[in-house]
């Protein structure tokens, strides 16, 4: 597990106490929607510098969970922590500012230029124009756009592609101590998502970002997660390393998730066989 | 026509006047609540079932009631109040639905952005829901507009002048010149107007600075003119005018003229406002109760001055 930045034992989080690098801690969390269940009794850490890919079908709780953490879904019951501060403790806006967030339909602002959408956070903190802007060139760079030519056009002048990755770089701008990415890949081709994962990879690598990425598509957790917590109807039903996953898959449902891109690169492979020359 | 187009000055003042002050007020109390409402569901529908009652009265039904209205609460119930508040009410409903419309049509998208990135509500209502429905919202700003321009010519009856004075003395006494003028200045103005607001519909919609700046200059421009026409008014209006009440018919025209020509000639004095009642001696307490001592003389023909009482005996009217 890579410990980037933070001491491994903070003295502000006795709870910690045995684990002591999780920043973010969800203590037996439940969500309820009027009488539907969404998340039920979940417990899970987050260390630094770790990314833990949520994995599920639609309706298993895992962006409720990722959403209770910035607290754009507050828990009915149970308690999140950030590095060991009950999240509730502090004004919402507060919280956000600390955790970057992308999520799959981006949202950028279309009444602001690139740099403006990238640089929001740090103008709400406070930050000066001239370090904004430094800020802005070197998040465009890093998610592979050039500065010069993005900065200032609007985001309808972007592909979809382009327009995730300024999304990505909107979250990193306020140097967040966690990223939360909610399926950010997830409504682009094939060959964009390949590229994005690819370069999401070097940018979590160069930054030791701690980060909690939700996904349905086992391939991208299985390359990205370092863990990867499953869940089904709003349980958690087995956390672990891919490696872990794949060797001992907890129940059926689990092992049936994990096996899915091993079935269709099977497909693929026999596909080729039969096309191939006698 | 020449004559009729003399008047045309102090008619166009009167009529923007009423516009754009009424318009100001509009905007400035419907927007607001507009964002109020937009917060609050349960206001939402009140306010705008509310605004949209007061749409369905007929425009110069609301303009006349507006009249005893004033009139019982003691205050100046002929002239430009009565206009402003009739003008006002009618303004609300476009400005404040397209706020809310403006508002609610933002993308749910964005508005979890605007949370997830870490603004206050008050953050995410000025840095993304206003800009975003700043398009609709002056949309609504310009049905108001041309609606108000509109209305404001049947504001002659209560006592406002504006273009409406054309319309209404030309066609009582069938001087259809003014008729014309009337009309086509009516016309032109909202054309203006709209076509000025427009551009700077357009100019947010497609974020030419240019073409808000140009709209903004022109809008600014009129309301600087109203606002010195005020002062005008004000600093040569310091004696109370002389008012000649007058009824709505062709003799009742030509007696205040004629009257207002002697008034006029005699004491050098040039201010004519035309009223709506007259104070005949039953009515003339009553009248002074409405308009306290608004109306100085009233220029109908004697015979008609006499007030039957006790039954129709005539001949024991007297003569004023």
């Amino acid at each position: 597990m890579p410990h980037a930045g933070g001491s491994p034992l903070d003295p502000k989080t006795p709870d910690a106490g045995d684990r002591g690098s999780a920043l973010i801690e969800l203590d037996r969390v439940s969500r309820r929607f009027g009488g539907a269940v969404a998340v039920e009794d979940l417990s899970l850490t987050v260390d630094r510098g770790e990314l833990l890919v949520l994995l599920g079908g639609s309706g298993s709780g895992k962006t409720t969970t990722l959403r209770m953490i910035n607290r754009l879904i507050e828990p009915t019951s149970g308690a999140v922590r950030l590095d060991g501060v009950d999240t509730m403790t502090l004004p919402p806006h507060e919280l956000r500012r600390r955790i970057g967030y992308a999520f799959q339909r981006v949202g950028l602002f279309p009444h602001m230029t690139v740099a403006e959408n990238v640089g929001v956070t740090p103008s709400l903190i406070g930050w000066k124009t001239e370090r904004i802007q430094r800020r802005v060139d070197d998040l465009l760079a890093l998610v592979e756009l050039d500065p010069a030519l993005v900065r200032d056009r609007f985001p309808d002048e972007l592909s979809g592609g382009q327009q995730q990755r300024v999304g990505v770089a909107r979250a990193l701008a306020a140097e967040p101590s966690v990223l939360l990415l909610d399926e950010p890949f997830g409504a682009l081709d094939p060959l964009t998502r390949d590229r994005l994962q690819e370069s999401f990879v070097r940018i979590r690598r160069e930054l030791g970002l701690t980060a909690v990425f939700v996904t349905h598509d086992m391939a991208e957790a299985l390359r990205l997660g370092d863990r990867i917590a499953v869940l089904r109807e709003g349980r958690l039903v087995q956390v672990g390393t891919p490696a872990e996953l794949l060797r001992a898959p907890a129940d059926d449902y689990v092992r049936q998730l994990v096996e899915t891109p091993r079935r269709q690169a099977d497909l693929v492979e026999s596909l080729l066989r039969a096309g191939a020359p006698a | 026509m020449r004559e009729q187009l003399a008047l045309l000055p102090d008619y166009l003042t009167g009529h923007l006047q009423l516009t754009l002050v009424a318009l100001a007020i509009a905007a400035a109390t419907s927007v607001p609540l507009g964002i109020l409402a937009s917060r609050m569901p349960r206001l939402e529908g009140l306010v705008l079932g509310l605004a949209g009652v007061i749409q369905t009265i007929p425009g110069l039904a609301l303009l006349a009631v507006v009249v005893p209205l004033l009139a019982a609460l003691g205050l100046t119930s002929i002239g430009f109040l009565p206009a402003i508040i009739g003008l006002t009410l009618y303004g609300l409903l476009p400005i404040l639905r397209n706020t809310v419309a403006g508002i609610a049509a933002v993308d749910p998208a964005l508005k979890e952005a605007a949370r997830g990135v870490g603004m206050t509500d008050g953050q995410q209502l000025r840095r993304v829901e206003l800009p975003l429905a700043m398009p609709v919202i002056v949309a609504g700003i310009r049905t108001a507009t041309v609606w108000t321009v509109g209305m404001a010519t049947l504001s002659t009856p209560v006592g406002a002048t504006s273009l409406g004075n054309y319309i209404f003395s030309g066609l009582q006494t069938r001087n259809f010149a003014a008729v014309l003028v009337g009309s086509a200045a009516a016309a032109g103005l909202a054309l203006v107007l709209d076509g000025l607001v427009h551009a700077l519909e357009a100019g947010i919609q497609k974020r030419r600075r240019a073409l808000v700046a140009l709209a903004l200059a022109g809008l600014g421009a009129l309301y600087g003119y109203t606002a010195l026409s005020f002062a005008w008014a004000a600093r040569g209006g310091k004696e109370r005018p002389i008012v000649i009440g007058a009824k709505t018919f062709t003799e009742q025209y030509i007696l205040a003229e004629i009257l207002a020509g002697w008034i006029v000639e005699e004491t050098g004095l040039a201010r004519l406002h035309r009223g709506l009642r007259r104070p005949a001696r039953r009515r003339r307490r009553r009248l002074r109760r409405l308009h306290g001592n608004s109306v100085d003389d009233d220029p109908r023909p004697r015979h008609s001055a006499c007030e039957p009482r006790g039954g129709h005996r005539r001949d024991r009217c007297v003569p004023r």
